[in-house]
């Protein structure tokens, strides 16, 4: 029962500081502006360097020789997601322009806005490590499947990049990159100077309070009077917050992921729609305002299945 | 010789913070409607949660009779600066939209933005109750007398505020509105729940980095090319960085405050010119860039003077 309790006092911590974005969009003090230079400051500044500390205090060189067996388990579990949506939309017979918004979005879930936060507040710090090495198959996913299916319902003229193209937009992704320093600073057994590692704590600390003002300021550029179970939604919600992390379950029991790393995955599993997709879909001529409406929707959902969900982790 | 370096690497760190700030100002990233946003964020939001978090942290009830002679003694010490500075101002002979913005900067000290993320650094949380009780002392003065001050140094027609509208002005001012929470608190003995002061905490982690990003930016708009030792910026550096410190000494040893407060309030009477001199300023018709170019100088300026500071109080 504590886990409960603690799950719901972290969750509705969260949603508190989602509450600060959401009013001072109301107040007038956060526009489309300032909400740009937030994503961009967490996504390139702030979060790779959370990224950096987290891997050098929580890991050592050993426990990297086994990360590819969660790092399979990740692209396997998003992978089987992905297909699965991929055929609801197609059961649905949704219209062009939202069938592969849709699957995009029951198939890769918020790793960075809503994952980290999540993470630091139920796992602390330690769980950060683990949600690295699902972000890593995540961000691959959402690079590849989720901007194509957003493509293929845009009007916009598809331009195939490539695989060159491809992974170069995968590895010069900032949070990819700041993985990989961990990661290699770990492989070479080197930790920076003191003073580096606090001027990083304190750019990292602010991921957390940051991302979720973002979030909150989303919610209310959307509206909440907007928010309605469109055709797809309410099935999307399904795959999202219940059926991915069930399936992220069995793939974590059949490669024996255990512990913390398999408790973070499972809730990072059942996290909120990728908050690229609805800029995704703006871009690509797509349905933008259901993407907008699903991202939402599975914000707020996410407040009641992430206590549920830890309770059968815990 | 461990000050020192201890000094030095403090005042590095937040220099790297800054330069954060710089570089994104330069890269296009921040403009002037970011800068708003920062600043009304960590002023209105961040600090204030900041004040509570510090005072019921590090406070408790007996501790709070003390902090009133310390106000008394920071006051005194304020007030002479600001003395000194009029003084000097008479005897430069500066121009009438010169005169009053350079008796404010001369006077009173960045309490906050600098002061608390570096006394932060200095001494360790323990430190911010007395940051507060200084803080305190100083707005009484920035919200009156520099007002005043930069006010008979513009061109805009003066209104009598009144002393009602002065003591409205300082005491809805969001900082001293979280100190009174925070005295309130601890006078009652109340201790906030848990979960109010976790979020207390994430925002008040922002503060450190927002703040000092905000200072790096304000270099960049000034731009590192105008920064030249205009006429009087010499003297306010003198009196700034090195005579406040040593009249705020001088009154300690009087008063007798000794140990860590003497110091948090050394080094916060040697801090930059305040950063709302400079908009003021603007508002006002005075000098405004002798006004930024005076707190530029005088933040490059600090970090050179804090290191040495450190040793002679160590």
């Amino acid at each position: 029962m504590t886990v409960f309790i603690n799950a719901v006092s972290a969750v509705f911590m969260l949603f508190m500081l989602m509450s600060v974005g959401y009013i001072l969009g109301w107040m007038g003090w956060l526009t489309s502006t300032e909400k740009r230079f937030i994503s961009r400051f967490v996504v390139n500044i702030a979060v790779p360097a959370n990224c950096i500390v987290s891997l050098l205090n929580n890991l050592e060189w050993k426990d990297l020789t086994r990360s590819w067996i969660p790092l399979l388990a990740g692209t396997l579990s998003i992978g089987m997601t992905l297909v699965l949506s991929i055929a609801a939309a197609k059961a649905l017979k949704l219209p062009k322009n939202q069938w592969g918004v849709f699957a995009a979005m029951a198939g890769v879930s918020n790793t960075i806005f809503i994952g980290l936060p999540v993470t630091i507040e139920l796992f602390g710090q330690r769980g950060v490590p683990a949600l690295m090495l699902y972000f890593l198959p995540s961000a691959f996913w959402t690079q590849t499947a989720a901007v194509m299916l957003v493509e293929r319902s845009g009007s916009a003229v598809p331009q195939t990049p490539g695989i060159k193209g491809l992974a170069r937009d995968l590895l010069t992704k900032p949070p990819v990159i700041g993985v990989m320093i961990g990661m290699g600073l770990l492989v070479l057994n080197w930790r920076p100077p003191e003073l580096a590692m606090t001027f990083l704590s304190y750019i990292s600390n602010t991921v957390t309070t940051l991302a979720l003002i973002y979030c909150g300021f989303v919610v209310y550029e959307v509206g909440l009077k907007n928010l309605r179970l469109l055709r797809g939604i309410p099935a999307m919600l399904m795959i999202r917050l219940l059926i991915s992390p069930v399936l992220c379950l069995g793939v974590c029991a059949l490669f024996g992921v255990e512990g913390v790393e398999r408790g973070v995955f499972i809730i990072i599993a059942a996290l909120p729609v990728a908050s690229q997709i609805p800029v995704m879909a703006g871009d690509f001529g797509a349905d933008e305002e259901y993407a907008a409406i699903g991202a939402c929707l599975s914000m707020l959902g996410c407040f009641i299945t992430v206590p549920i969900l830890m309770l059968l982790v815990g | 010789m461990a000050e020192f370096f201890n000094a030095v690497a403090a005042v590095l760190m937040l220099f790297s913070l800054m330069a954060v700030g710089y570089a994104l100002g330069w890269m296009g990233w921040m403009t002037a409607a970011e800068k708003k946003f920062i600043s009304r964020f960590v002023v209105n939001i961040a600090v204030p949660f900041n004040c509570i978090v510090g005072l019921v942290n590090n406070l408790n009830h007996d501790d709070l009779l003390q902090a009133g002679v310390m106000m008394g003694s920071a006051m005194v010490s304020i007030a002479l600066t600001l003395l000194l500075g009029a003084g000097a101002a008479v005897l430069l002979k500066l121009p009438k939209n010169q005169w009053g913005v350079f008796v404010s900067m001369a006077g009173t000290s960045n309490t906050l933005f600098i002061g608390l993320p570096l006394s932060t650094q200095l001494f360790g949380e323990v430190c911010i109750p007395f940051v507060m009780v200084y803080y305190l002392s100083s707005s009484m003065f920035t919200q009156s007398l520099v007002v005043l001050l930069v006010e008979r140094s513009g061109t805009v027609e003066r209104k009598g505020v009144g002393l009602v509208g002065l003591a409205k002005d300082i005491f809805t001012k969001p900082p001293i509105l979280g100190v009174l929470a925070g005295v309130l608190m601890l006078v009652l003995d109340i201790q906030p729940p848990a979960l109010f002061m976790k979020f207390a905490g994430y925002m008040s982690n922002t503060v450190t980095p927002l703040a000092l990003m905000y200072c790096g930016f304000i270099v960049y708009e000034v731009g590192l090319k105008k920064l030249r030792f205009l006429r009087g910026i010499p003297t306010m550096l003198v009196i700034r960085l090195f005579l406040s410190p040593l009249i705020c000494m001088g009154l300690c040893l009087l008063v007798g405050i000794d140990g860590l407060a003497r110091n948090v309030f050394i080094v916060e009477a040697a801090l930059p010119v305040v950063s709302q001199i400079t908009v003021m300023a603007g508002a006002y018709g005075a000098d405004e860039e002798y006004a930024a170019i005076g707190s530029c100088l005088s933040m490059l300026g600090c970090f050179f003077t804090i290191p040495v500071l450190m040793v002679l109080l160590g």
